[in-house]
């Protein structure tokens, strides 16, 4: 065996420990996926539900879908780097859409179904497309 | 392994001058290459991924921690500990170092 032979090996492993890495610690994908989904629910029923029971009904839904992600993402072992980067810019991103979803679904376009199922996939797309663009990360590497 | 200078001799042009001595061992190279894409990861979630028992990964880990290329947290999620490892600012430069010596090796003369 050369030192190339072994420098070649030693590289080929560490690219492939690296993309393994990668994939297993791609738990952030499925949480965008949920918090996503969560959106398609929760914006409409914040737009179009209106009273106490809307109310108490939404806060129950938004409290368990933020606890249901905040304990997946306590129990996960491994944290890629940038994460803190990217999950800010997905909030915040999140927070703006909502907050005008939310201003003009309650002014402008108020009991609007159309507005609502429009505003429901603008709050989805900051976590849809970031879990996108993880998945495209993930395959590329 | 061939990689490793022969004993006295520590500089040169050759590539090799360039590797990293602590990461030559396999599973040292092993454990930098599974902490390089994360900001940190649990001990088992290295242990499972280089495929070796908990004391010879803590075996490399001191080691690796020694030579300040690994940082070692012990913290508590409710009730179960956890130990996370991270490599350090040294430690990346080191392992980027290295592949790049190991680049240079595989290419060969010219």
């Amino acid at each position: 065996m050369t030192d190339f032979t072994d420098a070649g090996e030693a590289l080929d492993r560490a690219a492939e420990t690296e993309a393994e890495t990668r994939r297993r610690a791609d738990w952030y994908t499925r949480y965008l996926m949920v918090f996503a989904a969560g959106q398609l629910v929760l914006v409409p029923m914040a737009l179009l539900w209106k009273g106490l029971l809307a109310a108490l009904v939404f806060a129950v839904l938004n409290l368990l879908l933020m606890a249901g992600l905040s304990v997946y993402a306590a129990r996960q072992r491994a944290v890629l780097r940038g994460f803190g980067a990217r999950h800010g810019s997905v909030i915040g991103g999140w927070a703006a859409a909502f907050a005008l979803a939310i201003a003009l679904g309650t002014s402008a376009y108020e009991g609007s179904v159309g507005f609502a199922a429009v505003a429901a996939v603008w709050c989805a797309l900051p976590p849809a497309t970031a879990a996108w663009g993880g998945r495209r990360r993930a395959a590329a590497a | 392994m061939t990689l490793r200078p022969p004993a006295g001799e520590s500089s040169g042009s050759h590539p090799r001058h360039a590797l990293e001595p602590l990461l030559n061992a396999p599973v040292r190279l092993s454990v930098a290459a599974a902490l390089a894409p994360v900001d940190k990861a649990e001990f088992g979630f290295v242990r499972d991924l280089v495929e070796v028992t908990d004391s010879a990964l803590s075996k490399q880990i001191a080691a690796l921690e020694d030579g300040g290329l690994v940082a070692v947290d012990k913290g508590r999620v409710g009730r179960r500990a956890r130990t996370w490892l991270s490599l350090t600012e040294d430690g990346r430069a080191a392992y980027a170092r290295h592949l790049t010596a190991l680049r240079a090796i595989a290419l060969g003369p010219g």
